[in-house]
């Protein structure tokens, strides 16, 4: 793991407890996840796993049934606005007065921190090649989020919440804002949560992942435990009984053999690991064959 | 609060100048006996729907609901703007006054019971207005907007016609030059309280 020397390691700049929320065709069930400050966390599942809606809590934006959030230590609830100012927030859309230009939705933005940096966020715009007389309405969508980064960077945030940054975005910024994360990090103080089914991001930057799944948090390890415990298995059908199958988290069967993950690497290389193949998942493997593989058992 | 304030002044940019397009057509071209009341509540009226489509069309609450702000500041600004938007009406109002002094054949009457029927009208937009806004979420809010302008219209014509000034007592002047705009400021009230128990209990949506 990516081990940084942190005196506040430890600590968690994000706290939920037994968090729940209904709809009428989803729910958060009783979801608890500590986010620790100083790593970068992904928060990765489908789409409509409930990654928005989890992000929406930890802002205040979305009230829930039943749990709590809890932000630096402190209870969200009542304390939304001094919380909140330690908060960089890039959503998936911009959200931002698109008849507006850069400039004046600057001016909007950022008399509500008491920390707003100017000379940061004009080194933002230069380092995005962004004109502040630009109206946000001739934006790309890259470049849309690389303005709502300047924004969330330029408050001396020291969290930084993402959600889905990297969606519908070229390969080229793709790798330029997980630069920019990995410069972040820099700091041992800041911590990022960012949400994101292209898990490739975060097997380049992560060192927690959180997998979220039908509204239920999966697991939340570090990248290194992540890969450790699980392994995809592949092998023949004749391999496939009940003691066998109560190994696997999900599997996909054909009449060429079956496809199968496991989250307990140890055992499966101990049973089978002279009649099948046995590797490393990916981020990827460990999500679709969760969400579409078969459940193996019960 | 002022910084949520301030927020929709800048977002209404260039709506600034239909209100005060409208107040000159109303002041100084298509004038009728209605028109220094329709001055002074056009703005509250107006400037409050061009808000809430600028935030539908964008989906600006999720932006303004990741700022560091209570809920409760959210909707004390949105109240709070209505007398911001009052004093915009008034103060175009007695500015029409003046200039229709330069035309001594034109009548623009502004007095005391105007600016309290305007002052009341405009209170009681903003008072069924934003609960509605709340409770029914912005994409309802466009539909509702549309109904409170021929209801807020209709109200301050049918008001201003059928009180004849010379006919009310001293007492009675005075009851209605104090009673309405009270009247306004208490119901602005509860609506207020109202507006926070819907938006505490609900989720901020685009």
């Amino acid at each position: 793991m990516n081990e940084r020397v942190d005196g506040r390691r430890g600590e968690f700049a994000i706290e939920i407890r037994s968090l729940t929320k209904r709809f009428s065709r989803f729910a958060l069930e009783d979801v608890t996840l500590n986010v620790k400050q100083g790593y970068i966390t992904g928060l990765v599942g489908a789409n409509g796993a409930g990654k928005s809606t989890l992000i929406k809590a930890m802002l205040g934006m979305s009230v829930p049934l039943a749990g709590e959030v809890r932000l630096f230590g402190e209870p969200l609830a009542g304390k939304e606005d001094a919380l909140k100012e330690r908060i960089g927030y890039v959503a998936d859309d911009s959200h931002f007065y698109e008849h507006l230009s850069i400039g004046a939705m600057k001016s909007v933005y950022a008399p509500f921190y008491r920390k707003w940096d100017e000379r940061l966020f004009r080194r933002y715009l230069e380092r995005f090649e962004l004109s502040p007389k630009a109206t946000i309405r001739s934006l790309s969508k890259g470049m849309k989020m690389k303005l709502a980064l300047a924004f969330a960077l330029s408050h001396q945030a020291e969290l930084l919440i993402m959600d889905e940054p990297t969606a519908g975005l070229d390969p080229v910024f793709r790798r330029e804002l997980l630069d920019i994360l990995a410069e972040l990090m820099l700091d041992e103080r800041q911590t990022i949560l960012f949400s994101t089914h292209i898990t490739t991001d975060l097997d380049r930057i992560a060192d927690y992942i959180a997998f979220l799944h039908q509204g239920k948090l999966a697991f939340h390890e570090s990248k290194e435990e992540v890969f450790d415990r699980y392994a995809i298995v592949r092998g023949d059908l004749s391999l496939l009984d009940a003691d066998v199958r109560r190994l696997f988290v999900g599997i996909r069967e054909s009449s060429v053999g079956f496809e199968a993950l496991t989250s307990n690497r140890m055992e499966a290389e101990r049973l089978l690991a002279e009649y099948a193949r046995i590797e490393r998942a990916s981020l990827e493997d460990i999500m679709y064959l969760t969400a579409k593989g078969v459940p193996a058992h019960g | 609060m002022v910084n949520l304030i301030r927020k929709d002044i800048i977002a209404l940019k260039w709506y600034w100048l239909f209100v005060l397009g409208y107040g000159a057509v109303f002041g100084l071209i298509a004038r009728s006996p209605h028109s220094p009341l329709i001055i002074v509540m056009l703005p509250a009226i107006m400037l409050t729907i061009f808000v809430s489509n600028i935030e539908l069309r964008n989906k600006s609450m999720l932006f303004i609901g990741s700022l560091p702000v209570k809920r409760s500041q959210i909707v004390r600004a949105k109240y709070a703007s209505t007398f911001l938007y009052l004093t915009i009406g008034i103060a175009m109002a007695l500015l029409m006054q003046l200039i229709s002094r330069s035309f001594p054949d034109e009548v623009f009457t502004l007095n005391g019971f105007v600016l309290a029927i305007g002052t009341a009208v405009a209170l009681l937009y903003s008072s069924v207005y934003y609960p509605l806004h709340y409770l029914l979420g912005p994409r309802n809010s466009s539909i509702i907007s549309v109904i409170m302008i021929f209801l807020s219209s209709a109200l301050a014509a049918s008001l201003n016609k059928s009180i004849d000034l010379s006919r009310i007592a001293l007492p009675s002047k005075l009851q209605v030059l104090i009673g309405l705009p009270l009247a306004g400021l208490v119901l602005l009230y509860v609506s207020y309280r109202v507006s926070l128990a819907i938006l505490s209990r609900r989720d901020i949506e685009g």
